[in-house]
């Protein structure tokens, strides 16, 4: 370091030439591995998508069509299929020439509001939500039909 | 499979006390989101999908439990400032790497709007995770309970464009959609189908069997 401060001042510095006089030679070295420190994401992107994170979004993610596959031990009676149609179980095509349909149940959320006026005229509003089953009919010829535990104005 | 890094986004999380500022920069193997109409450029995000570190993902987990912004960008989208918004939930879990002592940690985040499906339905608009006819229309049929066949798919899917009602979503690593109606109006048209013989119930009476759909099915997979 002092040698080169000292020839900084030196006055009779030689002049740089095109070509180098002295050669300093890079050394060979072995071949060099290069090693990722970080996330490897193709292994990462094969096991994602069985993670518990996805197991549980999935059924946001995803359609869930029951399919019911089986023969009962024994025969169903009304109440049996009444129930495995209002949980779903029993979606399919029913019936046959203008009465044949496809139906669907579901259960719905339904949410009653009403108003109550106090004496001191204070309203009270009231909402009250339960859960009922909703049917949906397709027919043949192109009518639909949705039946839930409400009345239609026809009826 | 190979080249993930093509596939992946990041996500950016900034913040800033009195005395530190911690930023975390993760690896984003998917999200959804709804592009908002404000400037400057800002999404609504409904799926946030990341991976990292212990500490990295409690940090986002509680980032998304207060509600903050974060910053992502993947292929072909450009840094868009998101957020999950309140009620938000999150589901974690990990991933054990071949050559790593420490497993990684997995988190989802879902806005409230995404993971209650009754939501959606109530609001004439459904956000879906992929474009796939036979997903779209199996997943309609599901969330409004409509009547119909695994068959109908592709006629729903001209259904929905010849009514403007289908739109694309901001997506990495899925083609998320936007579908647009109420339960009536795909009943209006499936009458109109059925009428129209553009479509017809099936011969056979019984039960209608629809194909399982899995996660792989939906999301882009390397070619």
């Amino acid at each position: 370091m002092r040698w080169l401060e000292t020839l900084a001042w030196k006055p009779d510095l030689e002049t740089l030439t095109d070509t180098s006089t002295l050669r300093y030679e890079v050394p060979s070295s072995g071949p060099v591995v290069l090693t990722n420190t970080g996330i490897p994401l193709d292994e990462v992107e094969d096991l994602l998508l069985d993670s518990a994170a996805y197991r549980q979004a999935s059924r946001i993610l995803l359609p869930k069509q029951r399919d019911v596959r089986g023969r009962p031990l024994t025969p169903l009676h009304g109440g049996h299929v009444g129930l495995l149609c209002t949980a779903g179980m029993l979606n399919g095509v029913f019936g046959e020439g203008e009465n044949r349909h496809i139906a669907h149940w579901r259960s719905v959320k339904f949410t009653d509001h009403w108003e109550e006026e106090e004496e001191d005229g204070t309203k009270i509003l009231h909402d009250r939500e339960r859960f009922s089953h909703e049917l949906t009919l397709v027919y043949a010829n192109g009518k639909t039909q949705i039946l839930t535990h409400e009345k239609t104005e026809s009826e | 499979m190979k080249n993930a890094h093509l596939r992946f986004g990041w996500l950016m999380y900034v913040k800033s006390t009195e005395k530190t500022t911690t930023s975390i920069r993760l690896p984003l193997d998917r999200f959804i989101g709804e592009m908002l109409p404000d400037p400057p450029r800002q999404a609504k995000a409904h799926f946030i999908s990341v991976i990292g570190g212990d500490t990295q993902i409690s940090a986002i987990s509680a980032a998304i439990s207060m509600g903050d912004r974060f910053m992502i960008e993947g292929p072909e989208v450009p840094p868009t400032r998101v957020c999950l918004e309140r009620s938000a939930q999150c589901f974690k879990g990990s991933l054990q790497l071949r050559e790593r002592k420490k497993p990684l940690r997995h988190l989802i985040g879902l806005s409230e709007e995404f993971a209650s499906g009754s939501v959606s339905a109530n609001s004439g608009k459904t956000l879906l995770g992929a474009a796939n006819k036979q997903f779209v229309w199996a997943s309609i049929a599901h969330i409004y309970g409509i009547p119909g066949v695994p068959e109908w798919a592709d006629w729903f899917a001209d259904e929905l464009k010849a009514h403007r009602a289908i739109g694309r979503a901001l997506g990495v690593g899925c083609d998320p959609v936007v579908v647009k109606g109420e339960k009536e109006q795909f009943l209006d048209w499936l009458s109109w189908g059925i009428e129209s013989d553009a479509i017809s119930l099936p011969a056979q009476t019984g039960p209608i069997r629809w194909p399982n759909v899995s996660l792989k099915d939906i999301f882009l997979q390397a070619e």
